[in-house]
């Protein structure tokens, strides 16, 4: 797949921003991460982003559901720290990049973050697709009222996952409003009937380094 | 610098096939592969970060992983280097407080206890408040031991500096009441004081002339004035090294001015204060001012320089120097200005990596392809390390142009050994892969010989998979379950259970496997293997290893946990749970609509195959208890599932949709028994239109007369009054 075809990307850090976010309408920007071992926010970006147009998410990476108090109010003060920056911040996304079946965990964990975020943030999660048990997108859709979306990530480091549309034959009447990611020259075709789901809300594009 | 993807890789042919995990075994699902690999032995493939600490553990006998971490799980063969880290540290202690320990960090840079601290910053996040409390601190002793300001004075600055030291966070609301401080001396104090909060506060032109107004006085005072005029324009080099996205902006986008001016004002306090109590930290920062530069020369020199300073034997390795040379050198692969061996040796290994034409995303990162005559330039740096270097010529050999058997000319055997090196190891691995490679007969002798000396963490385990992977591909894994086998990996063990053991090796091993996992998993694929060939005498006589078994609870969705090698995944859990024999329990079954348990049923299929009704039960066993899709594979080369007879039993497992057809057609079928079927082959292609039972795809217009008939024949059967809709 061709970045240059998408306009929802997400930026990662130790990616250099490519010609591709110039007509971005949607960018998921990775901040920084809170670590399993001593959770504490580690930025990973050198400086708050100072974009005008597109919107902008502001991306956790975690992989620990122990996060400390007082973690998501950081979290808010950092998106509105954005947004006084001149950022079109619309949401805060966890990117949960642990493999866990114990969802019935994450649950009360998303739950408590979204009591503690600001409505006038949506929350976002990634979801990987060998999540829970059997890798059934079910499991995900209890999050319903809890997440404004849920992004599916294709992709394992920088190659889509094998036997994608499978899992997708199974996310039929998913009911959480979705986004479908897909890694930036990665294998890509379509699964039928993707397109008329009615909660699909296309592609989020993860931006890699060109070859030197 | 990660190597994405290692799936990818492993298409390289039959070469690299021998240097990565599972990779040639069978197929992509199998792993997953994780971005950043890491192993015991030094490799392209590896993580440079994971190379890096394999090399320093040679060099100065820090640590490769904590002794019990090693000691406890599984001890896996390919990690991601996060993991490779974790597993440096002792385990951590249950119950640890990380919210304590979040909150011991938050006091050191002295933030506001409402504010969610350091998450705050309103412009840049230079992240400058760390030296808060340190600064504090000093500036408390130095005020304290000063006798030119007055004592009220002394107690107005201090309470001032006590207010920034807790909130470092609020600098740019903090206002000081400093009125009083009247005194030359004391007003210094202040001048600076008010630096100080402009710094943190990120106001840096106005920190800069408050700095600049107190240079003129004289010790501490002075001298820390000066080191924080050039901390202040550091930040402001960093800040105008910013581009739009919040990204360190390409070298020609810097505010080359800015850094030039830090530099100048670093060189400047230097020279004034040459064994000063910053000179340390104000020469460190020149490495920081040639990545602004992009001065690669200054920081190959700097950096070989810090990796030069000898660690502590025993000790943790230097992650952090090697996490900055990660990020600052290796992405443009610009090698000038380094002399070190080991970050010569990192660097050359990532440019091993799969070519780039055939695998363009693996080398994203990695600069042109290392030659032999470039490697050859090199030589002079390595003559401290003669066996690092025999092994980079042999890993070009091997990995760039795919000569086996000049590697086996190049590294000598030296298999027998006490205790291997990473390098030694690394050496006699490459050996093995070429010896492999070229087809030698002694490959296998070869491997076993490593065994003695591969003591150190990651080792054994790496001679147990080409072990393995050499039987595999002989197909006589089988003989690795005997007594006397060398594996004694649970993974490796458990893997052979479950893709090559036939049915008297899996019965074998559900009595005397090595471990409870290794006889609960042979005896949960025996059981399920002779139910899905219609075995039904054979799985009735081996049920009673089964035993009692406790039934999950009702809404216990998670009951089938990760049991399979194909679950293991070192970043999530360092074990496996066991597989869900309790289905094969009495009592695992009876929850079955209109059937009864899977031990009547097989009973009933025992004394007649054919018979219709336990036929049906059979499918709706396979249905309810997880076993749709059991046949699947996921066949590499052809892209998709197919479907294969597993572990030695001979012919085609019973599918369920095969079992409906042959009910719609038989003759001897009741009405009941045919609308079930009708019910159940039409919902195999439930919710979205995609058979999910088996055997043969069914076009639409037949699921749409099976409803038709389901309806117009069977109206009165529950089978056609609960079905609304097909597929």
């Amino acid at each position: 797949m061709r970045a240059e075809r998408y306009d929802s990307f997400w930026l990662w850090a130790g990616v250099s921003p490519s010609p591709a976010l110039q007509k971005a309408s949607e960018v998921y920007v990775l901040d920084g991460e809170i670590r399993l071992g001593a959770p504490r926010f580690i930025p990973l970006r050198s400086s708050a982003p100072r974009t005008r147009g597109p919107a902008i998410w502001l991306v956790i990476r975690t992989d620990t559901t122990a996060w400390p108090e007082g973690a998501v109010a950081g979290i808010t003060r950092r998106a509105d720290g954005w947004a006084r920056n001149g950022n079109r911040v619309v949401g805060v996304q966890i990117d949960f990049d642990a493999g866990t079946k114990r969802l019935d965990d994450y649950a009360a964990f998303l739950e408590q973050a979204r009591h503690d975020l600001p409505r006038r943030y949506q929350l976002s999660i990634t979801g990987l697709m060998d999540w829970s048990a059997n890798g059934d997108p079910a499991a995900l859709a209890r999050l319903k009222g809890v997440v404004d979306e849920v992004v599916v990530q294709t992709y394992q480091g920088r190659s889509t996952i094998w036997g994608y549309e499978r899992y997708f034959d199974r996310m039929k009447g998913f009911p959480i409003p979705f986004k479908v990611g897909l890694v930036e020259q990665g294998r890509w075709i379509e699964p039928q009937g993707l397109r008329s789901e009615p909660n699909f809300r296309g592609y989020v594009v993860f931006l890699v380094n060109r070859p030197s | 610098m990660a190597l994405k993807s290692l799936a990818a890789v492993v298409g390289i042919g039959g070469v690299l096939c021998g240097a990565v995990a599972w990779a040639c075994a069978d197929g992509g699902y199998e792993t997953s592969w994780d971005a950043e690999a890491s192993s015991g032995f030094l490799s392209p493939t590896n993580d440079t970060r994971s190379n890096f600490i394999l090399l320093m553990a040679d060099r100065y006998g820090t640590k490769v992983a904590d002794p019990a971490q090693m000691a406890k799980g599984i001890v896996p063969f390919e990690f991601p280097y996060k993991v490779m880290v974790a597993r440096l540290e002792p385990p951590a202690a249950p119950n640890t407080d990380y919210s304590a320990t979040y909150r011991e960090e938050q006091d050191a840079y002295g933030l506001s206890p409402d504010s969610s601290s350091y998450f705050g910053y309103d412009s840049g996040n230079l992240g400058l408040c760390h030296t808060n409390r340190s600064g504090a601190q000093q500036f408390a002793a130095e005020l304290k031991a000063n006798p030119r300001v007055p004592g009220q004075e002394k107690a107005a600055l201090a309470a001032a500096r006590a207010v920034l030291a807790k909130a470092c966070d609020r600098a740019g609301q903090t206002q000081f009441a400093l009125a009083e401080v009247k005194s030359l001396e004391g007003r210094a104090y202040a001048e600076y004081l008010e630096g100080t909060r402009l710094f943190y506060a990120e106001d840096l032109g106005a920190a800069s002339s408050r700095f600049d107004a107190v240079a003129a006085s004289s010790g501490w005072l002075a001298e820390t004035a000066a080191y924080m005029r050039f901390r202040t324009a550091m930040a402001q080099a960093m800040k105008g090294s910013v581009g739009k996205w919040g990204e360190i902006a390409d070298v020609e986008k810097r505010d080359r001015s800015a850094i030039d001016h830090a530099d100048a004002i670093r060189r400047q306090y230097l020279r004034a204060y040459p064994t000063g109590r910053y000179a340390a930290s104000a020469r460190s920062f020149e490495r920081r001012i040639a990545w602004l530069r992009g001065d690669q020369a200054t920081l190959g020199a700097q950096y070989s320089t810090l990796l030069a300073r000898a660690a502590a034997a025993g000790g943790e390795p230097d992650i952090a120097t090697m996490q900055e040379i990660d990020r600052r050198i290796l992405p443009s692969s610009d090698l000038a200005g380094v002399t070190d061996p080991t970050l010569l040796a990192v660097a050359d290994l990532m440019r091993l990596r799969p070519d780039a034409q055939q695998y363009p995303e693996l080398r994203s990162c990695c600069g042109t392809e290392l030659s032999r005559e470039e490697l050859e330039r090199q030589r002079p740096y390595f003559k401290s390390e003669p066996e690092l270097f025999g092994y980079l010529l042999a890993a070009e050999a091997f990995f760039h142009r795919q000569q086996p058997r000049e590697v086996i000319s190049l590294i000598p055997d030296a298999a027998h050994q006490e205790r291997f090196s990473y390098v030694q190891f690394s050496r006699q691995m490459l050996r093995g892969f070429a010896l492999e490679a070229a087809g030698d007969r002694n490959a296998r002798g070869f491997w076993l010989s490593l065994l003695g000396g591969a003591a150190q963490p990651y080792q054994r385990a790496t001679v147990e998979l080409a072990i393995f992977k050499h039987d595999q591909k002989a197909g006589a894994v089988g003989r690795l379950l005997e007594t006397g086998s060398p594996i004694l990996h649970p993974l490796i063990r458990q893997k052979i259970i479950e893709d090559d053991a036939g049915p008297d090796l899996l019965r074998a091993q559900a009595r005397t496997g090595t471990t409870p996992q290794q006889r609960e998993v042979a005896l949960y694929l025996l059981l399920a293997n002779e139910l899905h060939h219609g075995w039904y005498r054979e799985f009735l006589a081996d049920q009673r290893m089964v035993g009692t078994r406790a039934q999950p609870k009702p809404g216990d969705i998670y009951g089938y946990g990760a049991w399979s090698v194909a679950d293991y995944e070192p970043s999530y859990r360092e074990g496996l749970s066991g597989p869900p024999l309790h289905v094969f329990a009495n009592g695992g079954s009876n929850d079955l609509r209109a059937c009864p348990d899977i031990l009547s049923t097989a009973t009933s299929l025992s004394a007649n195959p054919a018979a219709i009704r336990p036929r049906l039960c059979l499918a709706e066993f396979i249905r309810r208890k997880g076993f749709d899709g059991w046949s699947d594979q996921y066949d590499i080369k052809l892209e998709r599932n197919v479907a294969r007879s597993r572990n030695g039993f001979p012919g085609k497992p019973i599918e369920r949709m095969a079992i409906y057809q042959g009910v719609i057609a038989s003759p001897l079928a009741s009405a009941d028994d045919k609308a079930f079927a009708f019910n159940r082959a039409i919902r195999c292609y439930q919710p979205a239109g995609y058979n999910s039972c088996g055997g043969q795809e069914v076009e639409k217009p037949v699921r749409k007369a099976w409803f038709d008939r389901l309806r117009k024949e069977y109206p009165g059967t529950v089978w056609a009054k609960e079905l609304k809709y097909y597929w």
